[in-house]
């Protein structure tokens, strides 16, 4: 009996130290000293150095000096350009290898060779979606044109060094806990890298949500509440460039009148006789649809405007947040190049930052290059579909997905000459982002070098070596904004965009013949574009311009963070520099600030509100301030101790989310109109008929509905906290910086203000992943910041360096090492 | 493994001694270079020739997986305790990153699953040279 008790707790003891649990490794290997987290060393300077000489030297090229300065950002010098991407390759990856061997997998439909089983419906969406051969053919580009060839050659060995290196004690901590071992690198990898950047900014899926929005309301209720180019204030220039290009809609546009738009886009019943019996959405893995929020924000400003007389750039990249952070922050310098700013893990050089005398800063461009078409199938099996009065075939192939710990699974994909067939009907339901059964055309098929634009601009020198950088650039389209010391200012609204002629891109659209589809690109270099030494210069996703925008997009960021930087940097006439740091931590939302004028002004229209308002905010406490007072004195600001803005912000969500649900539909089906359409009727439309509900004997207006929705907010709020009473906005929107493959413990909780509308955009999980400041003296004064540190090691002291200073809203000045003392360099200028 | 008692002449006290620390540095070794499973399979094997009682196995082998661990994070610049104190988040319970009470909790969940392996190897030899002791099998060399 006994023997048997121990023979069970053995096996039990095997059972739970030696068996893999959903693909990770046995916790037995892991935590036995001899080997697992027990050999782990963390990453160290000094190793790097010691190891990166070695590799230079094994590898037979010129020698690379290093510097690591106090915040961790390593500073490369070499007189080679080979040695230098070598050495960036080597030191990106000693501290970051298992964040770019991660990122670099998605589009290749590769991540569950990492993660296992779980991974399994990343890697089909991304398979279906053909993204892997779309890698594969920019990745020939990049290979074969001379700019960047060598340095993803060279990059690539730099990998390959440090991954020959490797031993028990310096496998990333990742790799052990999924008991892998990194593959060689390879050069195929940047391009996967660019295709993923491309998926998370351009890869929007709205056409369905909008098809069906369409379907849902009246002609005229839908061209209320979704005018197409519609004027904004805040849009980047003040009128459309010269060039515009011409489209049935601009002239439409011309004759005056609101533009419509496309008022025949494909009804969801002909829709669903295409498809030919389809009737499921396909359950799309939340990881692969892109945070509507992916923006950002830039501005120049002119010397004028500066206190030390040089023009300013600044730029915060919102991306999703991750530990280690997105970006890892480098100096590379050679005789003919000097260049710092945030390199993106697994690509050569630098994707944001600045020259000894340029600067560069993007932001999303927010366009439209997306589109889902349905094709007329022949039969029930999908095999065939009918374009120019033809039966074409649809092409299956069947791919392997390699899964870690777990069966290797088959997935089948389709493709027509339209597109690939993402999803097929009873693969799985529950989601409409994508509807199954259609094609889709992206612009991010088209292979691509973007890689290019941003090599070139770690040499360029001014605004116009800028501008001419980004030509050939096609996706994912930005707004560059590029400075330089000697004062000029330049803006170019940079990618390819589908020529759609008469159509907008708003819906999903039949495809029978050729003109159904893209009639080819716009011209790229009649692309929005401006330069200027005496305006500033302000892009926050925002439309690029008033008027007939649609050619480039019609779901453009309403225009609240571009409009507080506008009123910050008007505040005042003169700037010093460091004073930007400030604007990049203001924490100030320009819509809810007017939407406490508003309710202040609606406030005595309504009995409700009215009373509610003279109360403490969500009768929390007979002895605070009432709500009122409390408005009357709040401005807008998002900081972490605000409770103030924890009731405002529910209750702008509560009002929008019961509106529109009332009037278009749930958002999980339909696509409401945009937020600044909301602000609208707030603003100027107390009286209008989308506050009534027409089903009862009231005549409901927006004081009504505003009393309605803070009630419904209060008692939310209520539910969700009961007796911890209001919560502050930081426990509201609590900030989680979370690890790169989600490993608990490894991530980090913070106490952070912002909200998606001010400029320092904290969205909780989303938010500034790159913030830059530079002034163009004759040497560069910049300041920079990373929501983390610069290794990716979880046990290194520096992982978590720097979060703190991120959340309060700080900078870190910049150490720029020039090629030459100052001096040397303006007598070379002034002979 | 013989009990030490007042009346143990010294020879076999010395003996004992010797045995034990021999045990001690088994136990040591085995946690520092072989696999988890090493542990037990070394606590079996003593059990086995020296019939030491289960009791100082589970101890020894405690003392064993804690100082194995304690000279791997001391040799790895204490990054094995930083990443099992995040991962059992035990800086959210009130343990800083860092703290010598942090790294003695990491160091004490070691010992107990070297602890485990040792009490529960050791005591399924045991339970066996009971059965045999019971059906005249001769199993060991030693008696205690």
């Amino acid at each position: 009996m006994a023997a048997l008790g121990c023979l069970i707790s053995l096996a039990a003891l095997y059972g739970g130290l030696g068996r893999s649990l959903d693909g990770l490794n046995a916790i037995g290997e892991l935590i036995a000293p001899s080997r697992g987290f027990w050999r782990h060393r963390p990453t160290d300077a000094e190793d790097l150095k010691r190891r990166l000489a070695v590799a230079v030297q094994e590898a037979g090229l010129k020698p690379v000096e290093i510097e690591i300065d106090s915040d961790d950002v390593p500073h490369l010098t070499s007189e080679s350009h080979d040695a230098l991407y070598f050495a960036q390759g080597f030191v990106t990856s000693y501290y970051r290898l298992w964040q770019m061997d991660l990122l670099s997998r998605f589009t290749a439909g590769r991540v569950a060779e990492l993660l296992g089983p779980k991974a399994i419906p990343i890697d089909r969406f991304f398979r279906r979606m053909r993204l892997p051969r779309a890698g594969e053919l920019s990745a020939n580009v990049m290979m074969a044109d001379p700019i960047t060839r060598a340095p993803i050659a060279a990059y690539t060995r730099g990998v390959n060094a440090r991954l020959l290196q490797l031993d028990i004690s310096s496998i990333p901590v990742e790799y052990r806990m999924f008991g892998l071992m990194p593959e060689p690198w390879t050069e195929d990898r940047v391009a996967h890298l660019q295709k993923f950047m491309t998926w998370e900014l351009t890869g929007n899926l709205y056409d369905f949500r909008m098809t069906a929005s369409k379907a849902k309301l009246s002609q005229d209720l839908f061209a209320l509440l979704f005018p197409l180019d519609h004027d904004v204030p805040g849009t980047i220039l003040n009128s459309p460039p010269k060039s515009l290009p011409s489209s049935g809609l601009k002239a439409e546009a011309a004759k005056g009148g609101p533009i419509r738009g496309d008022d025949n886009p494909l009804t969801l019943a002909k829709l669903s006789s295409n498809l030919n019996g389809i009737s499921g959405f396909i359950d799309t893995p939340r990881e692969v649809v892109p945070d509507p929020a992916n923006g950002s924000n830039n501005w120049a400003l002119p010397a004028h405007m500066m206190k030390n007389k040089r023009a300013l750039l600044s730029n915060d990249l919102h991306l999703g947040y991750s530990l280690p952070a997105l970006w890892f922050s480098i100096q590379l310098t050679t005789p003919s190049m000097n260049v710092y700013g945030a390199s993106l893990p697994g690509a050569p050089g630098v994707m944001v930052g600045f020259t000894e005398s340029m600067g560069w800063a993007v932001t999303n461009g927010t366009n439209d290059v997306l589109d889902w078409y349905s094709l007329r199938f022949r039969d029930e099996k999908r095999q065939e579909y009918m374009f120019d009065d033809s039966w074409r075939p649809v092409v299956t192939r069947e791919e392997t997905i390699l899964v870690a710990g777990g069966k290797a699974e088959i997935v089948k994909t389709r493709e027509t000459h339209v597109g690939p067939i993402v999803f097929d009907d009873g693969e799985a339901a529950g989601s409409v982002e994508i509807p199954a059964g259609l094609a889709v055309q992206w612009i991010g098929y088209t292979p691509s070098n973007s890689l290019r634009t941003f090599l070139l601009l770690n040499r360029a020198e001014t605004t116009r070596d800028c501008i001419d950088a980004l030509r050939g650039y096609v996706a994912p389209s930005q707004n560059f904004v590029c400075a330089d010391r000697s004062g000029k200012l330049a803006y170019k609204h940079a990618g390819v965009f589908p020529d759609r002629k008469q159509r907008d891109g708003r819906f999903i659209y039949e495809a029978s013949r050729d003109a159904d589809l893209w009639q080819g690109t716009l011209r790229p270099e009649e692309n929005p574009t401006f330069e200027t030494s005496t305006e500033p210069i302000v892009t926050a996703n925002q439309a690029p311009f008033n008027g007939p925008t649609h050619r480039y997009g019609w779901f453009f960021s309403a225009p609240y963070r571009a409009l507080q930087i506008r009123s910050k940097i008007d505040s005042q006439k003169v700037w010093s520099p460091a004073e930007m740091v400030a604007i990049q931590a203001d924490t100030t939302s320009w819509l809810a600030s007017a939407f406490a004028k508003i309710v202040l002004r609606e406030g005595h229209k309504n009995e409700e509100l009215k009373v509610a308002l003279e109360k403490a905010p969500c009768e929390t406490s007979g002895k605070d301030p009432s709500f009122r007072s409390e408005l009357e004195k709040w401005r807008g600001e998002y900081t972490p101790e605000s409770r103030t803005s924890t009731i405002v912000h529910r209750w702008m969500k509560t009002l929008e989310e019961s509106t529109w649900t009332r009037i278009v539909g749930s958002q999980k089906s339909t696509f409401w109109p945009s937020s600044w359409r909301f602000y609208e009727f707030l603003e100027n439309d107390p009286n209008s008929k989308i506050w009534d509900n027409s089903s009862t004997p009231l005549i409901e207006t927006l004081a009504f509905r505003l009393g309605e929705s803070l009630d419904a907010t209060c008692e939310k709020l209520k539910i969700a906290y009961g007796e911890l009473g209001l919560p502050s906005w930081s426990d509201d929107q609590v900030t989680k910086l979370q690890h790169a493959t989600r490993i608990p413990g490894f991530g980090k909780t913070v106490r952070a203000g912002g909200v998606a509308e001010s400029i320092f955009a904290n969205k909780g999980t989303h938010g500034p992943t790159w913030k830059m400041i530079v002034s163009f003296e004759d040497k560069p004064v910049a300041w920079a910041m990373i929501p983390g540190g610069q290794s990716g090691d979880p046990s290194a002291p520096g992982y978590e360096a720097r979060i703190a200073a991120w959340t309060n809203g700080e900078m870190k000045p910049v150490n720029f090492k020039m090629r030459e003392p100052i001096g040397r360099v303006q007598r070379r200028k002034t002979k | 493994m013989r009990r030490l008692r007042p009346d143990t002449k010294p020879r076999a006290r010395l003996r004992i001694r010797l045995l034990m620390l021999f045990e001690m540095a088994s136990f040591i070794v085995t946690a520092l270079f072989t696999p988890w499973w090493g542990t037990a399979i070394v606590a079996a094997t003593l059990r086995l020739l020296f019939f030491t009682r289960v009791r100082w196995l589970t101890f020894f082998a405690l003392s064993g997986w804690m100082t194995a661990a304690l000279y791997r994070d001391f040799d790895n610049l204490y990054a094995p305790s930083r990443i099992l104190t995040k991962l059992l988040s035990l800086n959210q319970m009130g343990f800083a990153l860092d703290s010598p009470a942090s790294r003695l909790v990491v160091y004490s969940l070691m010992g107990v699953t070297g602890v485990l392996l040792a009490f529960f190897s050791a005591s399924f030899v045991a339970a066996v040279q009971r059965l045999a002791a019971a059906n005249n099998l001769e199993v060991g060399t030693e008696g205690d």
